[in-house]
């Protein structure tokens, strides 16, 4: 493989000015006076650390050991939040208008899912049904699920680069297209043909079918995840809960739901 | 101790100097060789002083909030490096020839990781 430095003609200058950055935020100025040593008026840490593993207890040695390790991982640890980090052309986005936009109903999302047993059930405690909530909540998933199989939107790539990123794309729906699913084993299955047939007609036919790849990526660095599987724990009988409401409350509650959910 | 902790998580113990002037003292009560037995007399021999006795609970528990403040510092370094890196981010941005460059570079990360 290439090196980004032979590739792009200033490309070695600015890897050495990215190290040089990079390093300055742990060797000079700001960076260094926080290290733990000179904080302590230079008393030796590091080994006051070391010497703390030696007492007879567990909770002190698992604190100074920790308090080592993130000592000496503060790169990787640093290096370990950019990589988590997605980078967009621009503050537009498809659907929700603009990134702050988006991180607003996404965490209104997380908040409302993780209340559920508060207006999901009609008791003392949380007062009556509140159906808006379960719209919001409703509302927000489909425009997630827009937002997960709308076009990217078109961004120019740098001069140079777009014959080549055109080639890796190619590259890649190839293999795609081509990959079967169920393994190499499977292949003499006539089933297992059929699905792979399948497959294959339907990857070709419509790229509509799968989620925009950069958009899941886009919606893991928000942290979509966590709602996911908050919500999954939800209880799905959670309307029939509570200590005020009839009983006829309760199905009507149930029958709002699903009329919500399918209208027709 | 506890305190102390709780003040320099939410942010209460924040500059430069306040950071300094309290972790040189706990520092110092973290240090082992300050340790003393009951009769206030220094361990002998110094190894004596890492072993369970029934005063050697309350030392240790000390000595783990000093650890869990010192933790709480790291934390606070961190999120000053984080923050003056996406500083460096913003001004890359703001400089059209080095944001051409960290396009190129981004661009040339994606190309190969997707050929991988």
């Amino acid at each position: 493989m290439d090196r980004f430095a032979d590739s792009v003609p200033s490309g070695e200058a600015f890897q050495n000015k990215l190290y040089e950055d990079f390093e300055e935020l742990f060797e000079v100025g700001d960076g260094k006076a926080l290290d733990l040593t000179i904080l302590a008026n230079g008393l030796p840490v590091d080994v006051i650390l070391l010497d703390c593993l030696c007492y007879q207890d567990d909770a002190l040695f698992a604190a100074a050991l920790e308090l080592l390790e993130r000592t000496y991982g503060q790169r990787k640890k640093l290096l370990h939040a950019l990589s988590e980090v997605t980078l967009l052309d621009s503050e537009v986005v498809p659907v929700f208008g603009n990134v702050g936009e988006m991180s607003s109903e996404l965490g209104f999302l997380l908040f409302l899912v993780r209340s559920s047993e508060v207006w999901g059930v009609c008791s003392r405690v949380a007062g009556p049904f509140q159906p808006e909530r379960y719209d919001l909540v409703v509302r927000t998933c489909d425009r997630i699920s827009e937002y997960l199989y709308h076009a990217p939107l078109e961004s120019k790539p740098p001069p140079g680069l777009g014959a080549r990123l055109g080639n890796a794309a190619a590259v890649v729906k190839k293999r795609l297209s081509l990959t079967p699913s169920l393994g190499d084993g499977s292949v003499d299955n006539p089933m297992a043909a059929m699905q792979i047939g399948s497959e294959i007609e339907a990857s070709t036919d419509s790229d509509e079918s799968n989620p925009t790849l950069f958009h899941q990526d886009v919606m893991r660095s928000m942290n979509l995840q966590t709602t996911l599987i908050t919500a999954l724990n939800m209880d799905y009988n959670l309307s029939f809960r509570g200590s005020i409401c009839s009983s006829e409350d309760k199905v009507l509650w149930s029958v709002y739901s699903t009329y919500i959910d399918d209208p027709a | 101790m506890g305190l102390i902790s709780a003040l320099v998580s939410f942010g209460f113990q924040s500059t430069h100097e306040k950071i300094k002037d309290l972790l040189g003292f706990l520092v110092s009560v973290l240090d082992g060789r300050s340790d003393v037995e009951e009769n206030m007399r220094p361990f002998a021999p110094l190894n004596a002083r890492y072993h369970l006795t029934p005063v050697s609970p309350a030392v240790t528990s000390l000595k783990l909030q000093v650890v869990k403040i010192l933790t709480e510092v790291s934390n606070l370094r961190a999120n000053f490096r984080l923050a003056k890196l996406l500083h460096k981010f913003q001004t890359y941005n703001e400089n059209a020839g080095l944001a051409l460059d960290l396009k190129k570079l981004h661009s040339y990360v994606e190309e190969n990781k997707v050929l991988q």
